[in-house]
């Protein structure tokens, strides 16, 4: 640096100068009018923080309640019904039992499950399996709400060491896997307990029961109604209904009422 | 120029008190500096009312980013820093395209120092002032402030070539300046 640069930078480095006496008070509004500016935009950091947390644990109690749906859907789709009646009614031992059945229920308020249904009759080695499956729609204002099949690996042997009386097994596993249900330990409720608890199979012979079955159902399900295919006799679709499915509609009540009458038999 | 009053608590205090808020002790912060950072706007503005608007841009900023001063610094070189950026902000907002330089012969530099004593501090910045920008920006960096030709190019984003190129050219106006004001009172 030459000589009279570092005069120059001496003198102006420490040089002052006279400012407007009114400046004081445009920076002090200048400031004033920043912190206003700064307070909204605090005030949306803190909503947004606030909202995004709201959001959040909105949506991990919707994550929660829908994963316990879920898994109360599953439990009730893992209630299978054994049956261990031959179905005397309609078949014998190593007669095809094959049968879709298509019904369509008509229902404004609650669709239906059809838990998978197992029917096992074998004591001994299965000679011949025999598929039945029955799949239910229901539709709610034209629109299907849930078809779930039934479908029943049966393996019948040597009906004669079964009882007349029909007996179903209600088996609740939290493992939908059949070959986990076989085998467990179950409870035994009476044909007419299932009748009883499960209108749906109002279609029974019996005029008095009929009626008795068909105004309870009313009551508790109100608006279900069963059309029957036209080209099912009535014995094709009870009988396997009867003994061998469980109709449990997807509702509270339902689940409420297996447990009942799971809670009532223990 | 505004007189300096006595102030009865250090500048750290100061600093603190304004970091609180305080509008008085922000009052008084800026009555302290004020006269210094208006010499600084000046020298790199075209005019006082661009240096005023500089000072309260500056004060504002200082006001509001007074937190990031750490206290172990120089608080006034910090604040002139402060100052120098806005002030050459503002000048790239502004353009100078139609300064065309025009060089005086170069002179003998040793009458210099007996030139500079006879001006006032108002006269040596007006002999900066009329230079074209950017030699004005390069030698208040360089000779006054004293940046580096490296700063001055990050400053100025130009080339350090340039800087040192500006500096040269603007040396020369300079003393050249200095001596046809010398002639002019004499």
């Amino acid at each position: 640096m030459k000589e009279y640069e570092k005069i120059i930078k001496q003198r102006l480095s420490s040089a002052e100068h006279a400012y407007p006496t009114d400046l004081w008070s445009k920076i002090s509004a200048d400031m004033d009018q920043q912190k206003d500016r700064k307070k909204p935009i605090f005030a949306w950091v803190i909503l947004s923080s606030l909202l995004s947390i709201c959001v959040i644990g909105v949506g991990l109690l919707l994550y929660t309640s829908t994963h316990n749906t879920s898994n109360n859907k599953d439990r009730i789709n893992t209630v299978a019904v054994h049956a261990e009646a031959p179905l005397s009614d309609s078949s014998t031992g190593g007669e095809s039992l094959s049968s879709s059945l298509v019904l369509d229920i008509v229902n404004s308020v609650s669709s239906f499950v059809v838990s998978e249904a197992t029917t096992s009759t074998g004591k001994t080695d299965s000679e011949s399996s025999i598929s039945n499956s029955i799949v239910v729609k229901s539709s709610s204002s034209n629109q299907s709400k849930n078809v779930i099949a039934a479908t029943r690996n049966q393996n019948t042997q040597n009906s004669n060491s079964i009882d007349n009386k029909a007996s179903v097994n209600y088996t609740r596993s939290t493992n939908a896997s059949q070959s986990h249900l076989d085998g467990i330990p179950v409870l035994v409720i009476t044909e007419d307990e299932i009748l009883e608890d499960f209108p749906m199979l109002s279609w029974i012979e019996d005029k008095g029961q009929k009626n008795q079955v068909e105004a309870r159902r009313r009551k508790s399900y109100r608006t279900h109604t069963v059309r029957l295919p036209k080209s099912r006799t009535k014995s094709d679709i009870i009988t396997p209904l009867k003994k061998d499915v469980l109709l449990v509609p997807a509702n509270k009540n339902i689940e409420s009422n297996i447990i009942e009458l799971i809670l009532k038999e223990q | 120029m505004s007189p300096l009053k006595p102030y009865s608590i250090s500048v750290l205090e100061l600093i603190e008190a304004c970091l609180s808020d305080d509008r008085t002790a922000q009052k008084e912060l800026f009555e302290l500096y004020a006269p210094t950072m208006m010499a600084l706007a000046l020298r790199y503005c075209r005019d006082s009312h661009e240096a005023e608007d500089v000072l309260q841009e500056g004060f504002v900023k200082i006001f509001s980013n007074l937190y990031q001063y750490s206290g172990k610094g120089n608080f006034e070189g910090w604040m002139k820093k402060i100052f120098i950026n806005i002030a050459l902000k503002n000048k790239t907002k502004k353009s100078y395209t139609n300064e065309i330089p025009g060089l005086d012969p170069y002179m003998e530099t040793s009458v210099m120092p007996t030139i500079i004593d006879s001006l006032s501090e108002d006269e040596i910045t007006q002999v900066i002032d009329s230079m074209p920008e950017g030699y004005k920006r390069v030698f208040n960096l360089y000779v006054i402030e004293g940046y580096s030709h490296k700063e001055i190019g990050e400053l100025l984003k130009i080339g350090e070539s340039t800087s040192r190129s500006q500096l040269v050219k603007a040396r020369k106006m300079m003393q050249s300046k200095l001596l046809n004001s010398q002639k002019l009172a004499v």
